[in-house]
């Protein structure tokens, strides 16, 4: 076992616990901290696995952008505890949560020891790319590992990648993009005209404890 | 390097990952860890993704891992705005309470 | 934007122009949901229903760029190295999918107004799922299917949201979400595990790869189940359905005759293109999990049905139900019924689009129609609408001759010409089920209003409203009577599929 394995393995507990951490803690800033941690912790396992360039968007749009988006909300909203949530000894479905992921975890290890079908069979593509990376006056010459059949993970092979076989998914995402933009703004507009609901409509509300009710909300569009 | 013996390790953890994030949108209420929950399924398939892209020696997989990336994002926008116009109308965060409907 | 940029640089590996010619339908969509959002800043509100008009004629403009492709067979194929597809099958699916859109758009002005929502982002989202939509029919590698599902349902949880200030449609968005997401994460799980077991995102790829293995994993086999999975929440399918009733009746009721037809149209045709086609060589070992999803489908949905007291959730159940039955298609392998499933999902979309209309241009100032207390009556009052919400009924019900009875029989039909006679027999019983909830709704449309109780107030038909209503009508009756007609084109867009045609 190298060091580069030693940190793997220990990267990938961290990642498993901040996860767990994630579903198990009662306060919800708790939940966002850890997962920041375990996509941190995947930004380390993707730099291990030659996705340099991966690395570095996970950490900038998802651990930044992304979880920086969810803390706003969090610190905006104040949710504080869960109100009926008492932590993990007290809810027995998260128990069956823990025998369930072990059981799934194990069977997908197990399965994978033996490899996957595509790598076992003896397949046309394999031979495209070792003839790939064959050819000296490729873009592959970046390589980060230099012995490895090619330099997937570098830059330009990504980029190229994103220009040529993959364009029309990239242009897919632009459209995405927009949707969930204009999406946003309009869902967060306040209306110039509140619609004229009785506030009995929303009975609910009234059972609410004093504490969780949204103060610095309440000057907003509301059902009153 | 990475050697090639990890991979069905990080393929359990991906695997492991997934199932924790998928009990997490079961269990919990509070939409807001509901959300991080299914954030937590995308990077287990991210994981999913790069590992089986490293061992094949395939760049699709991280091809991808960027667009579940920005689909990610693009979820996690219009969920927290729904999240907070919720909120903004004066109701308790929590997915069970959301009960307007079912006559 | 970015293509005629690398194309001028002449980038070596990038896709012939010629793509774009076959992206045509997309783009022109696409060019219009831009151009909506922009012109929406510059519209005063009362010139609102001008977006109306200009989303209709993009939508007629795309519906007239895909007939054309329909006969345009010297460029059907791969573009874009193999990520979309077009072909007949999809542009099938794409006429289906734009002449729904076309119809919601028609009545939505009427409905917006009444219920003060009329903003111009409605059109531009429309417009943008639909976008999707038309990616998700035509798509052909697992990156593409993945973002049309996306684009589509980010379009639609915004949409179901659009009364953003009521609480239903909270309620009916944050609930689509999240299971939505949910449900994608499981589809892209599902796409990781074939990934990483057959070495390739697209379809062709996948098929080689599968083709060439004789043998299947554990891994590749869990991952078709979770993409399957993932694909039953989208059209749903019981038992990944517990969302619908909820979402349709809390979004408004102009965005849920939208995405009760097209999102099911759409994932559908990527099912069928991934399942029928792509994973054919893996048949035997799914078929049992798809007919399993059908038959409790075709249970849950029609059972559930019968106790409703909202013309919307019994709606949302009988569309679990259709599920059930479309769902015969794809376990059953054979030619055949992949056309039952298609030529269904076009009878389908005109019944369903039709009986939702009616609810949608029947709703008052401020509430839907939705109760089965309001419908009774209606038609007293409004004679034509009463009698074309009973031809949709009926349709629903599978009563010849309509739309509904003719997808059944192929479907059904298929099944037993293929020896799947319990399907078949399955699919007959929970029709015969049905036939009650769907009756009912007739008969209370037909019974006088009780004495002493506040009529419902129900809305003017507006020009619009009647047209789309007599489109619908039309489509239901044509679908019925000149059968010939679809099926023939059902039978070409299954022989003109790409990569390979479904259970060919």
């Amino acid at each position: 076992m190298t060091a580069v394995d030693l940190l793997a393995y220990v990267v990938a507990g961290v990642a498993l616990v901040s996860a767990a951490g994630v579903v198990l803690s009662a306060k919800t800033i708790y939940s966002a901290l850890c997962l920041v941690g375990n996509m941190v912790s995947l930004a380390v396992l993707f730099l291990l696995l030659n996705a340099q360039f991966v690395a570095a968007v996970q950490i900038i749009i998802y651990a930044g952008a992304v979880m920086v988006l969810f803390v706003f909300i969090i610190a905006l909203l104040d949710p504080g505890h869960d109100p009926d949530y008492e932590g993990p000894r007290r809810d027995p479905r998260l128990w069956v949560g823990i025998v369930a992921v072990g059981y799934i975890t194990a069977q997908v290890f197990a399965l994978a020891v033996n490899g996957t079908t595509y790598s076992k069979a003896d397949h046309v593509l394999q031979g495209q790319r070792l003839a790939q990376a064959a050819n000296p006056g490729d873009q592959h010459s970046f390589a980060f590992d230099p012995g490895s059949v090619n330099a997937a993970g570098n830059v330009q092979v990504l980029g190229r990648e994103l220009f040529t076989t993959f364009l029309l998914p990239f242009e897919i995402t632009s459209l995405l993009l927009i949707v969930a933009a204009v999406g946003a703004v309009y869902l967060t507009r306040r209306l110039p005209h509140a619609p004229a609901e009785p506030p009995g409509a929303t009975a609910p509300v009234a059972a609410l404890p004093e504490e969780t009710a949204p103060e610095p909300g309440r000057e907003t569009v509301g059902v009153g | 390097m990475l050697s090639i013996e990890l991979f069905p390790l990080l393929l359990g953890l991906s695997a492991a990952m997934f199932t924790v994030g998928a009990v997490g949108v079961l269990v919990r209420r509070n939409p807001l860890v509901v959300l991080m929950s299914i954030e937590l399924m995308l990077n287990a398939v991210n994981l999913a993704f790069v590992d089986y892209g490293r061992y094949l020696n395939s760049e699709d997989g991280q091809i991808f891992t960027l667009v579940v990336i920005v689909v990610a994002a693009a979820e996690a926008v219009v969920g927290l705005a729904l999240v907070s116009q919720v909120y903004r109308s004066g109701r308790e965060l929590d997915v069970d309470d959301l009960s307007e409907m079912r006559e | 934007m970015t293509h005629a940029l690398m194309a001028a640089i002449g980038m070596p590996g990038f896709p012939p122009a010629e793509d774009l010619v076959r992206l045509l339908p997309v783009l022109i969509l696409s060019t219009g949901f831009v151009l909506l959002l922009l012109l929406d800043l510059v519209t005063p509100p009362s010139a609102r229903t001008a977006l109306a008009v200009l989303s209709a004629v993009f939508l007629a403009a795309t519906l007239g760029a895909v007939i054309l492709g329909w006969f345009d067979t010297a460029h059907h194929g791969l573009a874009y190295y193999g990520s979309y597809a077009y072909d007949r099958f999809g542009l099938f699916v794409d006429g289906i999918i734009l002449a729904s859109a076309l119809v919601v758009v028609l009545i939505s002005p009427g409905y917006l107004n009444r219920r003060g929502l009329h903003y111009g982002e409605y059109y531009a989202l429309i417009l943008g799922a639909t976008v999707g939509m038309m990616l998700l029919a035509a798509a052909s590698s697992l990156v593409v299917i993945f973002l049309g599902i996306e684009l589509l349902s980010v379009s639609l949880y915004i949409l179901c949201g659009f009364a953003h200030t009521e609480e239903r449609s909270q309620e009916s968005a944050l609930k689509y979400l999240m299971l939505g997401g949910f449900a994608s994460g499981f589809l892209l799980y599902g796409m990781a595990l074939v990934y990483g077991e057959t070495g390739h995102t697209t379809l062709t790829g996948i098929r080689a790869s599968l083709d060439a293995l004789h043998g299947t994993d554990s891994l590749l086999l869990i991952g078709i189940g979770l993409m399957f999975v993932g694909f039953a929440f989208k059209i749903s399918a019981a038992p990944f359905h517990t969302w619908t009733p909820d979402v349709y009746q809390g979004a408004p009721t102009s965005v849920t005759t939208f995405m009760s037809v097209t999102t099911k149209v759409a994932a559908f045709a990527a099912l069928i293109r991934v399942f029928s086609s792509t994973f054919e060589g893996t048949y035997l070992k799914w078929n049992g999990i798809v007919a399993f999803v059908a038959i409790v489908s075709m249970v849950i949905g029609n059972l559930a049905a019968l106790g409703q007291t909202s013309v919307k959730r019994m709606l949302a159940y009988s569309g679990v139900a259709q599920a059930g039955y479309m769902l015969i298609g794809v376990a059953v392998q054979s030619p055949q019924a992949t056309v039952g499933s298609l030529y269904y999902l076009a009878a389908y979309a005109a019944m369903n689009i039709g009986a939702f209309a009616v609810i949608t241009m029947m709703a008052g100032r401020g509430e839907d129609l939705d109760s089965y207390d309001s419908i009774r009556g209606l038609a007293f009052r409004r004679p034509y609408v009463a009698a074309a919400m009973g031809l949709f009924l009926f349709s629903l019900g599978g009563f010849p001759p309509t739309a509904g009875f003719f997808g059944k029989f192929f479907v059904f039909s298929a099944a037993i010409q293929h020896g799947q006679i319990a399907l078949a027999l399955w699919g007959i019983a929970t029709s015969a089920v049905s036939v009650f909830y769907y009756l009912k709704v007739g008969l209370l449309m037909y019974s006088r209003p009780r004495e002493g109780e506040a009529g419902y107030d129900w809305a003017r038909t507006t020009v619009a409203g009647s047209v789309a209503l007599a489109a619908t009508t039309a489509g239901t009756l044509v679908l019925g009577i000149f059968t010939y007609l679809i099926y023939s084109a059902a039978t070409l867009a299954q022989m003109g599929t790409f990569p390979v045609p479904p259970n060919s």
